[in-house]
Formats: structure tokens, C-alpha cells, sequence
């Protein structure tokens, strides 16, 4: 009888162990679909530089298409890429000089950066944790298939 | 979470607040209510800013 508790307890405590190791495979996920999002934005704004850089090289006068859903485009002509108006957040978006914007959206990068370093930070100790677990969990097993060939 | 989420909320807002101070005369400013960005004053950013912190 005494036994059998014994063995219930160490149930509950397996179970225990790999609710842990489920939460910490899901927060894992979690990281890896934020940092997938923010190298996705890290490119989107690198792209935004190149692409001012250009029409900007290109100058004014160029015709351009200017997209109107996702489906069709009018021609415009380029005025002087001198003003840019990019969006600082909370939906406001500011007037900038050219070199300002470029400036600011390098900002942008480094901030995104700096996130995701933190991220991966966090991924490689819940890594860690993980390892850690699993060890238990197979140390623990090893302990209750022991028990019960004792029990035999 | 939330609480967390609201304070993160409240420090951007801040930063941006600073940045439009700084930001010198002349220059437009805008504010987007769905698909349209409108122009807004100075002031008016300001105003709204402090709304949407609100929310």
C-alpha cells in the first residue's frame, strides 16, 4: 500500500516535470515566432533605406508606379526625395529631412536588434532549462522503473 | 502583463512626445485615423497622443 502511494506521489511529480518542460517548449515557440517577425521588420526597414536611397539617386521628375491595393498601380511622376515622412509610432508620422528619416530608421534597426539579442538571450536559458529538465525527467524514470522491478 | 504592456505603452508615448517637441518649425506632422493620415498641429498630435494612452 505504502508502495503504491509512493509511486502515486512520483506520478504526480512526473506529471509535474512535464507540464514544466511543455510550458517552457511553448514560451521557446513563442520567442522564435517574435524573432522571425523581427528580422521580417529588420529587412522590411533596410529595404525602406535602399529604396529612398534610390529615388533619391534617381531624382525628381522620374516616373514611378504607385501601387493602389495590392492589385493595381497608377504613374505618378517623383518630386525631390528632400522630405520624407516616416512613422514614429502611436499613428503619428513626422516630416523628415532625407538624412533625418535615414537616420531614424537606422534607429529603428538598432532598437530591433537590441530586442532581438534579448530574445535570444531568454531562448538560450529557457535552452538550458530545458536540458535541465529533461534530465530529470529521464533520471526519474530510470528511479521509477528501478522501483518497480524491486516491487517484482 | 497588461500592466506591463500599459507601462511600455506610457514610456513610447513619452519618447514620442520628446520627439515632436524637438521637432523644428515648419515641419508637418501626421496622424493616421484608419487608411488617411491627416495633418495635424503640434498640439494636436499632442492631444491626440495623450488619448490614445488613454484608451
Amino acid at each position: 500500500m505504502a508502495a503504491k502511494k509512493e509511486i502515486k506521489k512520483d506520478d504526480k511529480r512526473m506529471a509535474e516535470l512535464n507540464r514544466e518542460l511543455r510550458s517552457y517548449i511553448n514560451q521557446i515557440e513563442t520567442l522564435r515566432v517574435n524573432i522571425t517577425n523581427i528580422d521580417a521588420l529588420i529587412s522590411e526597414y533596410r529595404t525602406t533605406i535602399t529604396t529612398l536611397q534610390n529615388l533619391k539617386d534617381l531624382g525628381k521628375g522620374k516616373e514611378v508606379l504607385l501601387p493602389v491595393g495590392r492589385i493595381a498601380q497608377v504613374s505618378a511622376k517623383l518630386e525631390a526625395v528632400e522630405k520624407v515622412v516616416v512613422s514614429i509610432g502611436s499613428s503619428i508620422s513626422v516630416e523628415l529631412t532625407f538624412d533625418e528619416a535615414v537616420k531614424q530608421i537606422e534607429k529603428e534597426i538598432s532598437a530591433l536588434i537590441l530586442l532581438r539579442q534579448a530574445l535570444e538571450k531568454t531562448m538560450v536559458e529557457l535552452y538550458g532549462k530545458v536540458e535541465e529538465l529533461t534530465q530529470k525527467i529521464r533520471e526519474h524514470g530510470r528511479e521509477e522503473a528501478t522501483a518497480e522491478e524491486g516491487e517484482k | 502583463m497588461e500592466e506591463k504592456r500599459q507601462q511600455q505603452k506610457k514610456e513610447r508615448n513619452k519618447q514620442i512626445e520628446e520627439f515632436i517637441s524637438k521637432l523644428p518649425e515648419g515641419r508637418k506632422i501626421y496622424y493616421r485615423f484608419g487608411n488617411l493620415m491627416v495633418e495635424v498641429s503640434r498640439e494636436e498630435a499632442l492631444e491626440l497622443l495623450k488619448k490614445e494612452e488613454e484608451k
